[in-house]
């Protein structure tokens, strides 16, 4: 064998060999994506979240993300079929869509649809808040604007949207432009800030924002109720002293003036890191608030449940929900007259497990848990929604067909 | 001719070494259930399981303080990211930012994410980060909870 040719002969194996172990590695590295929706298929079911609310007239309204576009459609037979789905967003763009992070979607009174969501930035954990809103039934959507007045490229995130009675269009969301402002001149924050901003002329624009609370949480949804002067109370994860990760309330005065925040869990949950589990809030007719919220401190552990009759003042004395053994966890509140239900997950025998628990006297008294629907696949959080005759379960399981439960 | 192939086998060590390199970097394992007691089984010495996640700023601040050190004490850490090897790219993507690629990287398998958390411990609900030591006896002696 000649010189060259040994050379040669090298040289093409080491290329083989490289070429195989890529191609090796590639195989094991491989992503798996929902079971039938492997080709990331326009597909309302193969997403991965999906949050849904009614509207006055008893039409069931979904919004979705596909890519890097968000969908709305709806259902007039409780979920069954839904409608041809309409495109929010018309330039595509990275939208949070995920666990705790979910596009939201409300409808006011007089039909408008308002859609808030975090559009992600090309740093790891930055983002702004985005609103869009359809006045034409679901038809068209508007051009999404950002919501957040602060640009730096930082968090802003975690939004939750309301609307009131009126048509003002409330949106509050997690906000690091604190943080930002200390370690520029060389001082410690822990955590972001909770801030909102408010529309009073159906979504053309919005207030300028405005702080709530410094040091909250960083990686947990918000909730937001409405109470009898129809304004906004907000319910979020805190940071507490050193790394205590317990619940706040925010009331507000009028539409412009946050109150000073009350907190609502005392678990002393102490952990410098994400739960990626936030609270829920509910306002009943009565104003009475009902919160359910998870904590894992050593003594304090699993879903709590507490109410207020004096708006925020004081609370009940929380009761606990659920099995922790079973991963009790991701729970919702809503009301409805004086009927209060819960629902959670649990995770048994390799089955993820929806229950939920009534009360027929405003949170006093409860009834025993329900079992009402189970999953062998992975599942998106339940969420309660009400067409105001009746409450149901939304749970979304991707690549299934979408689970709207009646609870009775 | 001689420099010809020459060049070519200079070229060839160059890209075995770029496309190998890029290989190892994106090599994370899939973790599974049985996965937890297996690496535990394969360790000779005291080490450290960090669990993390693409979606947790406090993990990538521990990461980042790790990282060097791995360097120095090598195979006395094991990373698996929660997320699930759904999220395969972003946990990829976090992990050559970190330039902790070349270390022993697992993710979750997105399948199975509930029945690992309590294989590993029940009381555990997903929360990150969240570190086990374990020693020369293969003994979980502590959680690392900053």
């Amino acid at each position: 064998m000649s010189h060259s040719f040994k050379i040669f002969t090298i040289a093409a194996s080491l290329l083989l060999a490289a070429t195989s172990f890529a191609a090796q590695h590639k195989t094991k590295s491989s992503t798996k994506l929902v079971p039938g929706c492997e080709k990331a298929q326009f597909k309302q079911h193969c997403a991965k979240t999906m949050t849904s609310t009614f509207d006055k007239t008893g039409r069931l309204w979904s919004v979705w993300t596909n890519g890097q576009y968000l969908y709305v459609n709806h259902s007039n037979d409780k979920g069954l079929t839904f409608s041809k789905p309409a495109r929010v967003n018309n330039t595509a763009e990275k939208i949070s869509s995920r666990n705790e992070h979910r596009p939201k979607i409300k409808v006011s009174q007089n039909g408008n649809i308002y859609i808030s969501w975090t559009m992600k930035l090309d740093k790891r954990f930055t983002g702004h808040i985005r609103f869009s809103k359809s006045t034409d039934n679901g038809k068209t959507f508007s051009l999404p604007i950002t919501v957040n007045d602060n640009l730096e490229i930082i968090s802003h995130r975690f939004d939750s949207l309301g609307v009131n009675e009126s048509g003002d269009i409330f949106i509050s969301w997690l906000d690091k432009r604190d943080k930002s402002q200390a370690i520029k001149a060389g001082k410690k924050y822990n955590g972001a800030a909770a801030y909102y901003a408010v529309s009073t002329d159906s979504g053309n624009s919005f207030s300028k924002n405005k702080k709530i609370a410094d040091n909250s949480c960083e990686c947990c949804r918000m909730s937001m109720a409405f109470d009898q002067k129809q304004l906004p109370v907000i319910a979020w994860r805190h940071i507490y002293n050193d790394n205590i990760r317990d619940h706040s309330i925010a009331r507000f005065k009028d539409s412009t003036t946050p109150l000073k925040p009350i907190r609502l869990s005392h678990d002393n949950w102490k952990i410098n890191g994400c739960p990626h589990h936030g609270p829920s809030i509910n306002i009943d007719e009565n104003n009475t608030y009902h919160t359910v919220w998870f904590n894992n401190a050593t003594i304090k552990h699993g879903i709590f449940y507490a109410n207020s009759n004096n708006q925020g003042e004081s609370f009940s004395k929380p009761i606990q929900i659920g099995n922790y053994e079973h991963k009790a966890s991701h729970a919702d509140v809503i009301s409805s007259g004086k009927t209060v239900y819960i629902i959670w997950q649990e995770y048994l025998k390799s089955h993820h497990q929806l229950y939920m628990m009534k009360s027929e006297n405003s949170g006093i008294d409860w009834g025993s848990p329900k079992l009402i629907s189970l999953s062998k696949e992975k599942t998106d959080h339940p969420f309660l929604v009400t067409d105001h005759n009746s409450v149901y379960a939304s749970w979304h399981i991707p690549g299934k067909k979408y689970n709207l439960i009646p609870l009775k | 001719m001689k420099y010809i192939f020459s060049d070519l086998l200079k070229l060839s060590f160059v890209l075995f070494w770029t496309i190998s390199h890029s290989a190892q970097a994106s090599d994370i394992k899939i973790f599974n259930v049985t996965d937890y007691k297996n690496i535990i089984g394969q360790q000779n010495n005291e080490f450290i399981m960090l669990f993390w996640s693409v979606e947790c700023s406090p993990c990538i601040n521990e990461m980042r303080s790790i990282s060097t050190l791995s360097k120095k004490q090598r195979n006395k850490f094991i990373f698996i990211s929660t997320d699930g090897d759904e999220f395969m790219h972003e946990v990829s993507n976090t992990l050559n930012s970190l330039d902790l690629e070349k270390e022993k990287n697992w993710v979750f398998s997105s399948a199975a994410t509930e029945e690992i958390i309590n294989t590993i411990d029940s009381s555990w609900y997903g929360e990150t980060p969240r570190s086990y030591y374990f020693d020369r006896e293969k003994n979980r002696t502590r959680m690392i909870n900053r």
